[in-house]
């Protein structure tokens, strides 16, 4: 006979509950992003997470919105959050100025795989706000530089104002052990840079197939396209992975939103590795 | 102006453009091609100029523009190494859609499209496969094209009116 | 627990007669339980509070099909002689509505302040074993090792569960397809099976846990009879062969694996008006969501949480609209993730058989037939 009550753990905080953090810098990053730095408003370090964790942001009175970490794991003191101001809450969050406060869930959800990508070469493809949730990646990555083979980030954006962290790719692209290529959908006279999509950047990413771990953060089109084009150039399905998105409300499986197929992209996901998810990726409204 | 090309090396074959060619066809092609290198910054064909070339991008990057009253030079492409730059020699007496410009110091083969219209004729082999190739090369342009007009990164639809972000 | 459950497990039923469960509702008053059991109310059989055993449904049942819920009367005073009502022990544990904090903002700092742990101790009397099977169903939901919601664990930790096997099946009952009933055999401390004859109305008793069993000591019981064990068993077979509904599950969870594409949910969707009905019926539907309340000063605020439902249009909305746009889409995502992903995510299927979406849908959708039609196309 089976116990017919739950086990119960009694101290056991809510993940529903969140905590406050203090706004300590705003940065605009183009016409309609931004980024957070926050602190803890209690003093000491902030929630640790993992590279591809997201927490759910809440711009008091408006609501919670889950939001990829954008900044380095490394630095435990604050949580940076890139945002792409689309909605009421991330409007909201928008208003925002230093010192006022935020509330903080998480972090949720399976983080990239950066140890499995470990003595691999590693290529980061990310569309549109997509470069967001990757940046952990590529920081952590460049901390440990000697511990991963060759290393090269793909980048499309829609237009050369909106490409983000500008100042941080030029920086990334003078170094020698990086390789970055970013392009844009529709160019100006003043871009210099590729124009086209992403795909057609990782034809020239100097990359082992074989022995190359993708990680590919955008909108599903352009996962799905980049996934094609890296199957094309001979990486191996289980060597790619891919960040989803649906509506999230609780971030701890509970609350049923963000359900594709079997999986509850809030503890299943976001990142997922590509045989894995293949069975319901770009199946319609699924 | 370079002689023609009568052997391609092994480094050239290699890419991706001449997979797929037999010696016979190889050797025609080459027979039709030149090298070219170009400084940056030169237009490389003009819209509406008639087209008897085309050319395969060895190194450098070349800019597919035109150029539109009030936004000037308008970059609708770039093309790197491997890339093929015109089709429009394919339907003879055609004119290029676009102006095509470096964009740094760029190597390419120049092929006589007209005279290589002329061989396939002749050699009905090197023609299929030629036009395949080119179905290829179109076929990755147009699907490049619609998802570049899919605007995936857009501003979500129903989003309403949006008031950017003031800097700060 | 386990250990002294297992004992319990060979212990000889017992009779009980009613006045002996006026003595149990009474204990569990006594030990601090707000005993909630079925009344009558709303047209309906609901879980009511029950002071005294005049509160049950003496002499009543349900007539259900699809789309069709009537109370009429028995003529033999049973007190459990019906099958299920509108309500299920989803809305005490998953309350429709309930506040998780509250924020207070004083100049630029805010302060959240949790809801307190719920402290009420809750018994249920004359829970079915579908039900019971849908409280373990959801119990699996809200109990992560990794976030477990303390809201509803601190309720179902407080719960004291008197199971009653079902004597009699309904017009849109399918227990036995799912393996979940009529017989309450766990999840209950104390199951009951009530028999009712022309001379006799006792109940059979069996003791299923270690609180069950302490309960138990406080009650005029004494060993029941082989024939009167023989008496309660012959009622539960004879519920088993009466279900007004069958649901095949060999190959049903891959079926709708594979079935993504199958021209039959545009048939359902020409019929579902996505009212949500059978969502707020399930006993196992827990989808959720937040809302945030806040004063006109705009300082105060509060997070609720209520029900949700997969069927509602904004459900799914990502970037300015809904993943799940048509009708069918999210019928799709209901029926397959009730009977087929739900075992993908908690191991077990998301559906005990109670029929409740039958009943309860307005046009009269039958979830069994349109798992007989999907099964029905591909063979």
């Amino acid at each position: 006979m089976s116990a017919i009550h739950p086990p119960f753990v009694a101290d056991a905080g809510s993940a529903l509950v969140p905590l406050p953090y203090r706004v300590q810098r705003f940065v605009c990053d183009t016409d309609d992003t931004f980024t957070l730095t926050l602190a803890p408003q209690s003093g000491g370090e902030a929630l640790p997470f993992a590279p591809g964790q997201f927490n759910m942001l809440y711009a008091f009175p408006s609501g919670d919105v889950p939001i990829s970490v954008s900044g380095p794991a490394a630095r435990r003191e604050v949580l940076i959050h890139t945002i792409r101001a689309v909605g009421p809450v991330t409007r909201a969050l928008a208003q925002l100025r230093r010192g006022d406060t935020v509330l903080v869930r998480g972090p949720f959800g399976k983080p990239w795989p950066v140890a499995q990508a470990e003595g691999h070469d590693v290529v980061l493809i990310a569309g549109g706000i997509g470069l967001a949730p990757l940046r952990p990646v590529l920081y952590h990555i460049l901390a440990k530089r000697k511990r991963f083979g060759r290393l090269c980030l793909l980048y499309g954006a829609r237009t050369p104002g909106d490409v983000l962290y500008r100042r941080e790719l030029e920086k990334w692209r003078g170094r020698l052990d990086v390789q970055v290529e970013v392009t844009v959908d529709r160019g100006d006279s003043d871009w210099h840079g590729e124009v086209g999509v992403v795909t057609q950047l990782l034809e020239r990413a100097q990359l082992d197939p074989a022995r190359t771990v993708a990680m590919v953060c955008g909108p599903e089109v352009m996962m799905h396209f980049s996934r094609l084009a890296l199957t094309k150039r001979g990486v191996p399905e289980s060597q790619i992975f891919v960040s989803m998105e649906r509506n999230m409300k609780c971030g701890v499986g509970s609350c049923g939103h963000c359900q594709l197929g079997p999986f509850f992209i809030c503890k299943d996901g976001p990142v997922f590795d590509y045989p894995r998810i293949a069975p319901v990726f770009s199946t319609k409204e699924l | 102006m370079n002689p023609p090309v009568h052997t391609l090396s092994p480094q050239l074959l290699s890419l991706q453009f001449f997979a797929g060619f037999g010696p016979a066809e190889l050797q025609i092609l080459a027979r039709h091609s030149r090298q070219v290198s170009w400084p940056a910054d030169v237009e490389v064909i003009r819209e509406g100029q008639v087209a008897t070339e085309f050319f395969l991008i060895l190194d450098g990057r070349v800019r597919v523009e035109t150029h539109l009253p009030g936004r000037g030079e308008v970059t609708l492409q770039t093309l790197l190494r491997g890339d093929v730059l015109g089709w429009s020699w394919l339907t003879a007496n055609a004119s290029f859609s676009f102006s095509a410009r470096t964009l740094q110091p760029t190597n390419a083969l120049v092929f006589e499209g007209t005279a290589l219209l002329r061989e396939c004729e002749q050699h009905p082999r090197l023609g299929y496969l030629l036009m395949r190739r080119f179905a290829l090369v179109m076929s990755d342009r147009l699907r490049h094209t619609r998802l570049q007009l899919l605007d995936l990164y857009s501003p979500p639809r129903s989003s309403g009116p949006f008031q950017a972000l003031k800097k700060r | 627990m386990t250990a002294r459950e297992s004992t319990s497990t060979v212990a000889r039923p017992l009779r009980m007669e009613v006045s002996g469960l006026q003595s149990l509702v009474a204990a569990l008053w006594t030990a601090g339980y707000r005993v909630l059991g079925p009344t009558v109310g709303e047209g309906a059989i609901v879980y009511g509070e029950v002071r005294t055993i005049a509160d049950l449904p003496a002499g009543y049942t349900d007539e259900q099909d699809a789309g069709h819920y009537r109370l009429r009367q028995r003529d033999d005073g049973a007190l459990f002689g019906y099958n299920v009502g509108p309500h299920s022990l989803k809305r005490f544990l998953l309350p429709p509505r309930e506040r998780l904090f509250t924020t207070i903002r004083t100049g630029k700092q805010l302060a959240v302040e949790p809801e307190p742990v719920p402290t009420e101790k809750l018994a249920f009397l004359g829970a079915k074993a579908c039900e019971l099977a849908a409280l373990l169903t959801q119990d699996r939901v809200f109990s992560s090792d990794q976030h477990p919601d303390v809201q509803y664990l601190a309720r179902r930790r407080g719960m004291f569960l008197v199971g009653v096997s079902c004597t009699k099946a309904g017009g849109s009952c399918f227990c036995t397809s799912m393996g979940t009933g009529p017989k309450v055999e766990s999840g209950a401390d104390l199951a009951l099976t009530e028999v009712v004859t022309a001379s006799e109305h006792y109940f059979l008793v069996e003791i299923k846990t270690a609180a069950g069993a302490d309960l138990a000591s406080q009650l005029p019981l004494r060993p029941a009879t082989i024939d009167e064990q023989r008496q309660a068993e012959l009622r539960i077979a004879d519920a088993a062969t009466q279900m007004g509904r069958h649901l095949s599950t060999v190959g049903l969870k891959e079926l709708l694996a594979r079935s993504t594409d199958s021209p039959h949910w545009d048939e359902v969707a020409s019929r579902c008006l996505s009212c949500a009905n059978c969502t707020l019926a399930c006993p196992t539907c827990f989808c959720n969501t937040v809302e945030d309340v806040t004063d006109l000063a705009g300082d105060h605020s509060e997070r609720w949480r209520r029900w949700d439902s997969c069927f509602h249009d904004d459900f799914s909305y990502l970037h300015g609209g809904s993943v799940r746009a048509s009708v069918k889409s999210r019928y799709r995502q209901w029926l397959t993730h009730k009977l087929s992903t739900w075992i993908d995510q908690f191991g077990t299927s998301g559906c005990v058989g109670c029929g409740r979406c039958i009943t309860f849908c307005p046009v009269g959708i039958d979830l069994t037939a349109e798992c007989a039609a999907l099964q029905a196309r591909t063979t």
